[in-house]
């Protein structure tokens, strides 16, 4: 997590909040100073469970509680999946309702009201100072559970929408077989017939009598005085001097087929459908930390353009690292220009949006001038641009049908200019392009 | 033609005793086999077996067939071999695949094949344990009335299991075995000599041995079983020659052994010189092992299951093969010794009369099979004027190593068919 956890001072607190106690306060409960029980009609900010409750009646006390982002602790044992903290004892309670409280309260109104998912699961991060972290869950019928994300549904798709904007990075956790009928992760694998599916097999032994050559299950050759060859009625005594086990067969107690491996299948818990291996669907399950992007996209109550998180940034290094060797070792000219928009500050202040739309079209155009090996990134509000195989002259007339393009294409005046890092030395162009 | 024709001149100017001298081991040896297969074959083509009659059909019908395949790193051949049986005319009602401790993924190829249902079991031994426990295996789990063994490298014509159970209608017959072809007939010379020796042995061979009775091998690489006959000897016993060994156990068990002369089987021979001095070398020791060793007494008339046609047989085999093979090069030398010169003459129009011989009889055994098309005939027939030298002289030559090495060092117990440890256990008793 990128911002670390402030020391919480309970005594730091100005004014008193309220909060929600169910079904009620022990008999003369004193709260920790700035915190108050609340009356009826006030506005709670926190909520506090003081006995354990089934979960159906949880449920229902959460449904009335209508902001998502209030935190919701347990004094009691409360298994509810949906609680930020339980058990812990109550003083750790309170710090935990205190800091959240804290941390929500940075937010912008804005952010803190919105009823959009993506803001509220970034808000649910923030304020609980948690990664999007999947835990296994049982309960769940998906086997995966987010439970910094509480109360949200459809957690995976607003998460992954969230990291395609750049707001959040993540990292593969887990990839789970689902049931192709109805979705559900509770699925049995299991070892099975072939031909009935039925998981009532067993397998046994093969057994090769050298000196005939009989080659049958063990079961054949068990007499009560041990192992007696049915062919030729020998004894075997010693394994590898009179026979061998070569092999082993499965067999069905139900419908008497025989195979030489049990076939794997899956057999939902959940509905019933029985499936065989290749008719699984798989889902991949992902944690998310938050970026920097998505830390300015709460926290400055307007959309941030997003940081990309594609692999160009990289790829634009390696490149650049491959013309400087080409320069190197055969002479010939990279280009760096920096592109600069000398109104954003102001666009940017006057319309967000239209600014974060207007530099869409500016990568639109970036990407029709340049050439195939050419490569850009954002950097510092405006671009930088790499040009292998190109001399001055050249990265000069490409920026001027830049600018042209850019000035035919938005609406707004960007203030476009454009100088080029000399190119050697080297190193500082390394440098800044690192 | 002069050449030629010289030994003709001389050979007019001889009485009966100096052509006995000159010629005894065709006379003695030779021209009684080839007679007795005529005579055989032309009595045969009077008794052509009958198509079955309907309640015949119905009986065969009724016949559950299994079809058993064990190999060893026969990846490669599974998806020929089971396309030819996915187009047989007779149902099939289990195809068991045995894969032999493979190395080349045959198991994982055989298991994928019965996931999609054109294998009905499959097994493995992730040991290798060799050709005959395999295939017991595949008998023992095998639930058909017919146990059909089959090799994966070999093809079938579309009726070949059709016509391989037609036999079984006689409930005497335990066993019976297709017509062998040679499918890489035009790759090398050493596989056009051996498609004509096919041809002539199907043929001629086959049939006339069919027609009393003598058919001795049902082979592994296309034979058929009935269960209760494989029940009441055994399965099969460490090979190598097991095929052979359980064909002849069954026929000293009184079950009849029938060749289906009507049944293809087509199969890649070896393709070079020392890949056939190889394989024969291997063949005849294994025949000379199983018959000399195992069934030494089918020779002595005192035991109790004496029969005379089995002795008949074994009889026949030791004089035309065994002893043929032997006297064959001693023939040679007493030629050239007495004769001189003149003995190459002498040799020179024995060979002439073994091509004369050998085109009749692979005319008539073309004429016999009708199974031929005319590309394969035009193909090796510019082989058969040295066919002679061949068969006559150099499969002779390696038959007589082959004896040589089995007699002496017992060469096939260390054959590399079995691992090593099986037949190491198998033979140390015997
Ligand atoms: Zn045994
Ligand atoms: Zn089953
Ligand atoms: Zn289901």
């Amino acid at each position: 997590m990128l911002v670390e956890l402030k020391e919480n001072n309970l005594s730091t607190i100005s004014r008193p909040r309220n909060f929600l106690a169910y079904p009620r306060l022990p008999e003369g409960y004193s709260a920790p100073s700035g915190w108050r029980a609340h009356g009826a009609g006030d506005r709670f900010e926190a909520v506090i469970l003081t006995a354990t409750m089934p979960d159906h009646a949880l449920r229902l006390i959460l449904n009335n509680i209508k902001d998502p982002l209030i935190p919701i602790v347990s004094f009691a044992r409360n298994e509810s999946v949906y609680i930020d903290a339980t058990e812990e004892g109550e003083r750790s309670a309170w710090n935990k309702i205190q800091s959240i409280c804290e941390r929500l309260e940075e937010l912008p109104p804005a952010i803190r009201h919105s009823v959009q998912s993506e803001d509220i699961l970034l808000s649910r991060m923030y304020s609980r100072n948690e990664n999007l972290n999947p835990v296994y869950d049982s309960r769940s019928q998906d086997f995966i559970r987010y439970p910094v994300a509480g109360r949200l549904e459809n957690i995976s798709e607003t998460a992954t929408t969230l990291f395609e904007k750049g707001y959040l990075l993540r990292s593969f956790f887990d990839r789970i077989h689902v049931c192709p009928q109805c979705r559900s992760g509770h699925l049995s694998v299991r070892e099975e017939c072939h031909a009935c599916m039925s998981a009532n097999i067993s397998e046994e032994i093969v057994v090769h009598h050298f000196q005939c050559a009989y080659e049958a299950p063990e079961s054949r050759f068990k007499t009560e005085a041990g192992l007696e060859c049915p062919k030729c009625a020998r004894k075997l005594r010693h394994i590898g001097l009179d026979y061998d086990k070569p092999g082993s067969i499965t067999h069905c107690n139900d419908c008497g087929s025989i195979n030489d491996k049990p076939s794997v299948g899956f057999k939902c818990i959940n509905c019933g459908t029985h499936s065989r291996p290749d008719q699984v669907p798989a889902r991949t399950w992902y944690a998310y930390n938050m970026t920097a992007a998505g830390l300015r996209r709460i926290l400055e109550e307007r959309e941030a353009p997003a940081a990309s998180p594609d692999p160009r940034s990289d790829s634009f290094r390696v490149l650049l690292d491959y013309a400087q060797r080409e320069q190197r070792e055969f002479g010939s000219l990279y280009q760096l220009v920096r592109v600069t928009f000398a109104n954003r500050p102001q666009l940017e202040a006057e319309n967000a949006r239209l600014w974060e739309q207007s530099l869409l079209l500016v990568i639109d155009v970036l990407q029709s001038t340049l050439r195939e090996v050419d490569a850009f990134r954002e950097e510092d509000g405006g671009f930088l641009i790499l040009m292998p195989r190109t001399d001055a002259a050249g990265a000069h007339r490409t920026m001027a049908r830049l600018a042209a393009r850019l000035e035919a294409v938005l609406k707004v005046e960007l203030g476009f200019s454009h100088s080029l890092l000399q190119a050697s030395p080297t190193r500082s162009a390394d440098e800044r392009a690192a | 033609m002069t050449d030629l024709a010289t030994p003709f001149v001389l050979l007019g100017q001889l009485d009966w005793a100096a052509w006995l001298t000159m010629f005894w081991f065709m006379i003695l040896l030779e021209i009684p086999r080839y007679t007795f297969s005529g005579v055989a074959i032309f009595a045969a083509s009077f008794a052509r077996t009958q198509p079955p009659t309907a309640p015949e059909r119905r009986q065969l019908d009724q016949l559950a067939v299994s079809v058993v395949i064990a190999g060893h790193n026969e990846a490669d051949a599974i998806e020929k071999c089971l396309k030819s049986l996915g187009e047989q005319t007779r149902r099939i009602d289990e195809i068991i695949f045995i894969d032999d401790g493979s190395t080349d993924g045959m198991r994982e190829i055989i298991n994928s094949y019965r996931q999609l249902g054109r294998i009905d079991i499959a097994l493995s031994n992730q040991v290798r344990s060799g050709k005959a426990a395999s295939c017991n295996l595949g008998f023992t789990v095998a639930k058909g009335d017919i146990i059909i063994n089959l090799d994966a490298d070999c093809s079938y014509d579309r009726n070949a299991i059709e016509k391989l159970i037609e036999p079984f209608t006689d409930p005497g017959v335990g066993a019976t075995t297709g017509a062998l072809g040679v499918r890489n007939f035009d790759h090398s010379i050493v596989t056009a000599y051996q498609a004509i020796e096919y041809t002539i042995s199907i043929g001629m061979g086959k049939r006339a041995l069919d027609m009393l009775d003598l058919v001795v091998c049902a082979s592994g690489a296309f034979g058929a079983f009935r269960r209760e006959a494989l029940a009441q000897v055994g399965l099969l016993d460490p090979g190598p020659g097991e095929d052979f060994d359980l064909t002849m156990r069954l026929r000293r068990s009184g079950w009849k052994i029938r060749f289906a002369a009507d049944s293809w089987c087509f199969t890649d021979t070896p393709a070079t010189f020392a890949a056939i001095i190889r394989q024969r070398r291997r063949w005849d020791r294994d025949t000379l092992r199983i018959r000399m060793r195992k069934f030494r007494n089918t020779l002595n008339p005192g035991r109790r299951t004496f029969s005379f046609i089995e002795t008949f047989e074994q009889l026949e085999w030791f004089l035309m093969t065994t002893i043929t093979t032997f006297i064959f090069p001693i023939y040679i030398t007493w030629i050239l010794l007495i004769f001189g010169v003149v003995g190459l003459y002498i040799l020179a129009s024995v060979a002439l009369i073994y091509i004369i011989v050998d085109a009749i009889s692979f005319l008539m055994a073309l004429s016999i099979c009708r199974r031929y098309d005319w590309r394969m005939i035009l193909s090796i027939a510019p082989y058969l004027p040295t066919f002679g030298l061949y068969n006559g002289v150099f499969m002779r030559c390696v038959r007589l190593y082959a004896y040589y090495e089995e007699w002496v060092h017992r060469a096939s117990i260390r054959d590399s068919y079995s691992p090593r440890r099986v037949s190491y256990q198998a033979h140390r008793i015997r």
